[in-house]
């Protein structure tokens, strides 16, 4: 057992603290820090500044880009990242197709694909759900048939978080509608999105945004050798980057950064010289919050340590999970803490900067409903945690 | 930071097991393995080791559901260092109060030399009557005071609580004493013992729960209702997935709390937030122990009663869930995110 940090790791976390605080400017950082939607500019200018510093693809191969970290200084890079409010490198590039491409794919496509995905230069969304395969992906129905040196798409996907920002989409679709179990006919494509055929329509949701899309495939023609790996493998693979997907999903340090400022909203002297957290029950809630967060933290980083290949584990449910469920609580805190202002929502122009904090809090807790439906929804979870931990 | 245990601890723990498993008597077994003392420098009479040691023995007796002092003379060690084999045990609680810091035992100084007399009534006292010595606390004319009680003066009623540990409590009548800590040290000492007695407390709580998830989990494989096993039925396995969840992350906390202590990092913040986790954890997987296994739970004859009882102690003991959030609230202004690095 150890408490302290090595003095090497010590020097790492400042240096790269020094470089978030000093090299990605405030005005990139500035709508994370206080929320604000979504912004593709934000995403792609912040994205390049990481991948010039080579701080984007840490924990891809060597050859691709990668840094060889152990896993204690992912978890530094990530906490630090957090911490200054920088927007991480876009997940569907670097946590989700990337690592698949460099697992499975042929050494053209890493060629191909790698480079300008760690760049983002290409612009990743992911198509995976469909209207009739939820919780249930295996029963998705869009197919991919061979014609010559092309597959032709057609179906629909749902939910593409991004997809109205993205250039390309990588799909799980059906090749071998014949094979005995339905796992075993599913291929993993990755398709321009510019393709003829194609139709994104986004879908707005209950906090007024449009982050998620429809994706319509209509006689699309992909060439071949934009198939990743092996014919009817696709479910091992995305059963690979959905253990990744997890992990990425609990957001501690975001949680982290949002629990500081409710904190600071909380302790922060109002006109009578009366502090909200004066409020006995309030103040309970934000030190419940603290100590939750504080114990999954310590278990991210037991797992991070147990984790020697980089393999995502079982307990990476376990994050999900709970990782989940204190983002929604912190948002939930947050939207009690403006009481009323909660409410008084304004315009989206009367809803930037950090003093409207409590005109965002609804939209942002309505906006955080949606952790614990998607990469796996926690019921999916407790039935991973069931099965592989508890032998259920 | 390294919060697993070395090979040398994992040995240690295996050990302690396979002697919980056949010694007819665990605190015997104990002594003999010369775990007493953990923690407390060998240049004090202690057994050296450092409190990973401590909790490698506490979550053992946890997971056995053993009823020794061990974590009592944890911190009687703690407050007055002595010969390993000395059981020292801290008489603080008193009836008609909740978790208290202070004391309602009057400490009256004798008109001659520096001995003392208290009076009052100290109850529960876990392990009260195996005591060879007793710490007990009381407020004297300066404030809360610690002093040191030969048990032969003092009159102890024994029985045992509802999960099955010796409890004692013990009156005093001007019962003779030495000053062991005057304020404001007492405080300090106190506040240091309580530290040290809920992250052990934890370990052992963290082996409770370890058992009683065990043993649910096993009763749902081979229990059947309606010919299949209980395990078939997701409202249940559901269940006991968000304890496995509130399990592990206790295990995180007291495995934090146990390196803070390893390095004489002594937090109280560290220790409340360990207090809020089992408190949580225990009653979860305590509560959901009894009704996952239905009736047989309920019995005397089944264990898993007695460990959900012994969570139930452990909460009860050096503030409640509710004391230590109460004691978090009040520090959240110290700080802006918690740091765990060091």
């Amino acid at each position: 057992m150890r408490l302290a940090l090595s003095p090497e790791l010590a020097a790492f976390r400042q240096e790269l603290r020094e470089f978030f605080e000093t090299q990605v400017p405030w005005e990139l950082r500035e709508p994370v820090a206080h929320g604000a939607p979504l912004d593709r500019d934000v995403i792609v200018e912040t994205h390049r500044i990481l991948h010039r510093a080579g701080l984007a693809v840490p924990d891809w191969p060597l050859a691709w880009g990668g840094r060889d970290w152990t896993p204690l200084q992912h978890h530094l890079w990530a906490e630090e990242m957090h911490r200054a409010a920088v927007f991480p490198p876009l997940s569907p590039n670097t946590g989700l197709v990337g690592p698949v491409i460099a697992a499975f794919g042929t050494e053209e496509q890493k060629r191909r694909f790698l480079p300008p995905t760690a760049a983002l230069d290409i612009f990743w969304c992911q198509g995976f759900s469909e209207p009739d395969a939820g919780s249930d992906l295996a029963a998705l129905r869009t197919t991919a048939v061979r014609d010559g040196d092309e597959y032709v798409v057609n179906g629909q996907k749902t939910w593409t978080s991004l997809a109205h920002w993205a250039d390309w989409i990588f799909c799980l679709v059906r090749t071998d509608p014949d094979a005995p179990k339905r796992q075993q006919g599913i291929s993993f494509l990755l398709v321009d999105l510019a393709t003829p055929g194609i139709t994104v329509r986004p879908i707005r949701m209950i906090d007024g945004e449009a982050e998620v899309n429809e994706v319509f495939f209509d006689d699309v023609r992909v060439p071949a050798d934009q198939l990743v790996g092996t014919p009817h493998e696709g479910w091992s693979y995305a059963k690979f980057l959905l253990g990744n997907e997890r992990v990425n999903v609990a957001q501690i340090g975001a949680t982290k950064l949002r629990l500081a400022l409710v904190k600071e909203h909380a302790l922060a002297r109002q006109d009578d010289g009366s502090q909200l957290v004066d409020d006995p029950l309030l103040a309970v809630r934000i030190a419940e919050a603290e100590a939750s967060l504080a114990a999954l933290e310590l278990t991210a980083l037991r797992v991070a340590a147990g984790s020697s290949d980089g393999q995502p584990q079982p307990a990476s449910s376990v994050l999900k999970l709970q990782g989940t469920h204190l983002q929604q609580l912190v948002a939930e805190l947050t939207m009690d803490l403006a009481g009323p202002g909660s409410t008084a929502t304004g315009t989206p122009s009367e809803r930037t900067g950090a003093g409207a904090w409590e005109r965002r809090s609804a939209l942002q807790h309505l906006n955080m409903r949606k952790v614990s439906i998607y990469g796996g929804a926690n019921e999916i979870q407790r039935t991973i945690i069931a099965k592989n931990v508890l032998g259920l | 930071m390294d919060l697993t245990l070395t090979p040398e601890q994992d040995d240690l723990e295996r050990a302690v097991t396979r002697m919980l498993a056949t010694a007819p008597d665990a605190w015997a077994g104990l002594a003999e393995m010369g775990l007493l003392g953990l923690g407390v420098p060998e240049a004090d009479g202690g057994a050296g080791g450092t409190f990973a040691d401590v909790f490698v023995v506490a979550r053992a007796l946890g997971r056995a559901g053993a009823r020794t002092p061990y974590v009592e003379g944890v911190v009687g060690g703690s407050l007055l260092p002595g010969p390993a084999d000395r059981l020292v045990v801290l008489a603080h609680d008193e009836p008609g109060r909740r978790w208290h810091p202070g004391a309602g035992v009057r400490a009256e100084p004798e008109p001659t030399g520096g001995t003392w007399r208290l009076t009052g009534t100290k109850e529960p006292v876990l392990h009260g009557a195996a005591a060879d010595l007793l710490v007990v606390s009381a407020t004297g004319p300066e404030g809360l005071g610690l002093f040191v009680v030969d048990p032969a003066d003092a009159a102890i009623h024994s029985y045992l609580s509802h999960d099955r540990s010796p409890t004692a409590r013990i009156d005093l009548d001007r019962t003779p004493a030495t000053l062991l800590a005057a304020p404001p040290h007492a405080d300090e000492l106190l506040t240091a013992a309580s530290v040290r007695a809920v992250t052990a407390y934890g370990a052992e709580a963290l082996g409770a729960m370890e058992d009683a998830l065990e043993r649910t989990v096993a009763y749902l494989r081979t229990r059947h209702q309606f010919g299949v096993p209980l395990a078939s039925f997701q409202a249940l396995t559901h269940r006991a997935a968000d304890a496995y969840v509130a399990l592990e992350l206790a295990r995180s906390a007291v495995l934090y709390a146990t390196a803070c202590l390893a390095e004489d990092v002594v937090d109280p913040a560290v220790a409340s937030r360990l207090k809020v986790q089992t408190g949580r954890a225990g009653r979860l997987i305590g509560q959901e122990a009894i009704q996952l296994h239905g009736g047989i739970g309920m019995t005397d004859e089944h264990a898993i009663g007695y460990v959900t009882a012994r969570l139930e102690v452990i909460e009860h003991l050096w503030g409640d869930t509710g004391f230590h959030l109460h004691r978090l609230a009040a520090g959240l202004g110290d700080h802006g995110a918690v740091e765990l690095l060091r």
